[in-house]
């Protein structure tokens, strides 16, 4: 078989690899030696990176639906459209979902991802019931947050590293219809967006858009977002038609056809965004006043072009996400937003957002406290200041989601979870020998440079 | 995704023999969406109850999970009475591309070979020949038929797989005798030359993408034929296209191709 560039959504960093696509979860398709598990691949760095990659996208099988609870079983490579394709017809939705519905749910388990809801409803595993691990000794192992316990905690949040996730159950949210009511409310400084965002905080789901480019008084000046699944009567009300109530999100309209060329990557970097995000700031709205707005353009914003990171041009791009304990959100925020605009770097997309309790998985990223997410194009000046806003969040006791670093250092990844030890050992019993692996896990130490 | 009712095929059941290869799934997929009920039949039962649950949840359908070997013969009869409600329909979709390098020095693993594409299915297909040959005559109307896929590798003997081949080649020769055979009895027996399949039995074959095909669209070529009653489908017809050539090439100069 022929080596092909293995690449993270980011499109860095990559590396010649070979990818499979067995139909089935069973350990007669693990490939020799060292191997990593990937679904859609969405992760944005090296977390979906390896030589050898094992390929979950076939493993698409419903198991079970229990209509009262709306439990719901099926493998791994699902992807989170496909279960909203199955469930919203019948009135449920997922109780936690990522700014993606391309992912898969082994993925957003691998991940412990997280939504605009966590405040309310914690990150993705606190809904998983169940998971079936496959380990690379080919036994199946079942754990659940009573059934072995440990093994539960590791594997949600632990990148595929502690087995491959076969098969889960997931706990789905009664819907009544898939449209939300949104408010969007401007703050015009960091100060006013952070008290808005606490004010909000009933809400279901909130998240906030921040100009990075803005300075001075109107630094951390941006939106904040807020919503909450709309009933029947007010679909009514708006005139929506009730075949629509409990209508599935659309294909993709656009596909980006080629990788943007780099120059123009970096020229939007360097004039284009500034002003956009400006433009942006003083778009007339209807502020607060709520509107029906159907989940797919409220929870995935972006979905609607296929491939949109290849607008970043052939280098591809890093995104950079921290999150700071609440006391000292408020300085870091306004510290790293600072370090950026002192550097020139501009973030395209800015979020803020608060979290919730975190469940204390060694592992999962989400604790309580603000998050701030960039993305920036990836080069080489890049790298130095990320070390440095690493260095601010560390020194406040926050941490760096691992399904979006490509770049930072053991040191970074050890100080934000004070899980590791755990984690290891955990890692330790179920794959002695280090098979299951990503570039990143290699990187972090989390296993040796040199598989088996 | 539910099958648009009224549903004509709801008291009808397919069989599906190998139920767990790439092309099998697709085709189950196909068939439920159209309301059809499913046997579906392994040697894994395992896989194919999920695949059942995953189908009967998805189209509304009913499907059954059996475990079916098709190179333990002895069972093979048994196994037919025993699928109830009786299908009209059966699509024998197992084989193996085995490993040849090895069944040249392992007479075992040549036989297995031979078995698992051949023989198997000459032991189960003349079992629901028989049964569908005698159902037909009291329900005429019922729309009975057998399909099984078979290979280019058939169509002639090649160096680098030519027991694989052989044995479809057997497969393709019998399936052309039975549907002779059951031609006056109105059931169709339609063979299936797919061609290069990305599929499980192909991971690790580096494979030409223009000639090519998805498992789903060896389904849909399936699942129309079969509704058009063909007699021999081929999925690519580039492929015909290459082995008119290659058949008709003299012996002489065949045997020095070292592919």
């Amino acid at each position: 078989m022929r080596n092909k560039p293995i690449a993270p959504w980011g499109r860095f960093p990559t590396c010649e690899g070979v990818e499979t696509f067995p139909e089935t979860p069973r350990a007669a398709a693990f490939p020799a030696g060292r191997f990593l598990v990937r679904g859609l691949a969405r992760s944005y760095g090296d977390a979906c990176v390896q030589r050898r990659v094992l390929s979950s996208r076939k493993w698409k099988r419903l198991l079970a639906f229990d209509q009262k609870k709306g439990l719901l079983t099926c493998e791994a490579g699902l992807s989170l459209a496909e279960i909203l394709e199955y469930a919203v017809p019948q009135g449920w939705f997922l109780p936690v979902t990522p700014g993606t519905k391309w992912v898969s749910l082994g993925g957003a388990i691998a991940s412990d991802v997280h939504g605009k809801n966590h405040h309310a409803a914690g990150s993705f595993s606190r809904h998983v019931a169940e998971i079936e691990l496959l380990l690379p000794s080919g036994e199946v192992l079942r754990t659940s947050p009573k059934r072995r316990p440990e093994v539960f905690a590791a594997t949600c949040g632990g990148m595929g590293l502690t087995g491959v996730i076969r098969s889960a159950t997931l706990k789905l949210e009664k819907i009544e219809t898939a449209y939300l009511s949104q408010s969007v409310y401007r703050a015009e400084n960091l100060a006013e967006l952070m008290a808005l965002i606490e004010a909000r905080g009933g809400e279901p789901f909130t998240v906030a858009w921040l100009d990075v480019n803005a300075s001075g008084k109107s630094m951390g000046r941006g939106h904040l977002i807020t919503g909450h699944w709309a009933s029947a009567r007010e679909l009514e009300k708006a005139g929506i038609p009730r075949e629509k109530w409990l209508s599935v999100h659309r294909p993709p309209k656009f596909k980006l056809p080629w990788t943007l060329p780099n120059f123009v990557a970096s020229l939007a970097n360097a004039v284009g965004w500034k002003w956009a995000s400006w433009v942006y700031h003083r778009l007339p709205r209807k502020y607060a006043s709520p509107s029906l707005v159907h989940y797919d353009p409220f929870f995935y914003p972006l979905d609607f072009i296929d491939d949109w990171n290849r607008a970043y041009g052939e280098n591809g791009f890093l995104q950079w996400q921290c999150v700071l304990p609440r006391e000292k959100s408020a300085e870091g925020v306004r510290l790293i937003l600072e370090t950026c605009q002192k550097a020139g770097l501009h973030s395209f997309v800015t979020v803020l957002k608060l979290f919730g309790k975190g469940n204390g998985y060694p592992l999962s990223f989400p604790m309580e406290g603000y998050i701030l997410c960039l993305d920036f194009n990836r080069t080489e000046r890049l790298f130095p200041v990320l070390d440095r806003l690493d260095e601010i969040v560390v020194a406040r006791g926050g941490r760096i989601y691992l399904a979006k670093d490509a770049r930072m250092s053991a040191r970074t990844f050890a100080k934000g979870y004070p899980g590791l030890p755990a984690f290891r050992k955990i890692k330790k019993a179920l794959d002695p020998e280090g098979r299951l692996a990503s570039l990143q896990a290699e990187r972090l130490g989390l296993v040796t440079r040199r598989g088996p | 995704m539910k099958p648009t009712r009224p549903n004509a095929n709801a008291k009808r059941w397919i069989a599906i023999l190998g139920c767990e290869s790439g092309i099998a799934r697709a085709c189950a997929h196909r068939w439920a969406r159209e309301g059809w009920n499913l046997h579906l039949a392994s040697r894994n039962k395992e896989e194919a109850s999920r695949t059942a649950a995953d189908l009967a949840l998805r189209y509304g359908i009913q499907a059954k999970a059996w475990a079916f070997d098709a190179v333990d013969y002895p069972t093979h009869a048994g196994f037919w009475k025993k699928c109830a409600p009786a299908p009209t329909g059966v699509l024998a979709a197992f084989g193996t591309l085995g490993d040849h390098d090895r069944a040249l020095r392992d007479g075992g693993a040549a036989r297995f070979i031979l078995d698992a594409n051949f023989t198997g299915a000459v032991s189960i297909l003349t079992a629901v020949a028989d049964d569908f040959g005698a159902r037909k005559k009291k329900r005429a109307s019922e729309p009975f038929f057998i399909a099984a896929i078979s290979s280019v590798a058939g169509e002639r003997g090649r160096r680098s797989n030519y027991l694989y081949g052989s044995a479809k080649a057997g497969l393709t020769a019998f399936l052309s005798g039975l549907r002779s055979r059951l031609q006056p009895a109105g059931i169709p027996v339609l063979t299936v030359i797919p061609g290069f399949v990305r599929t499980d039995m192909t991971a690790g074959v580096a494979l030409p993408p223009l000639v090519t095909a998805e498992p789903d669209e060896v389904a849909r070529a399936i699942v129309r034929s079969v509704k058009k009653r063909a007699d021999v489908v081929w999925v690519r017809p580039v492929w015909r296209l290459i082995f008119l050539v290659l058949r008709h090439l003299p012996e002489s100069i065949f045997k020095r191709l070292s592919f």
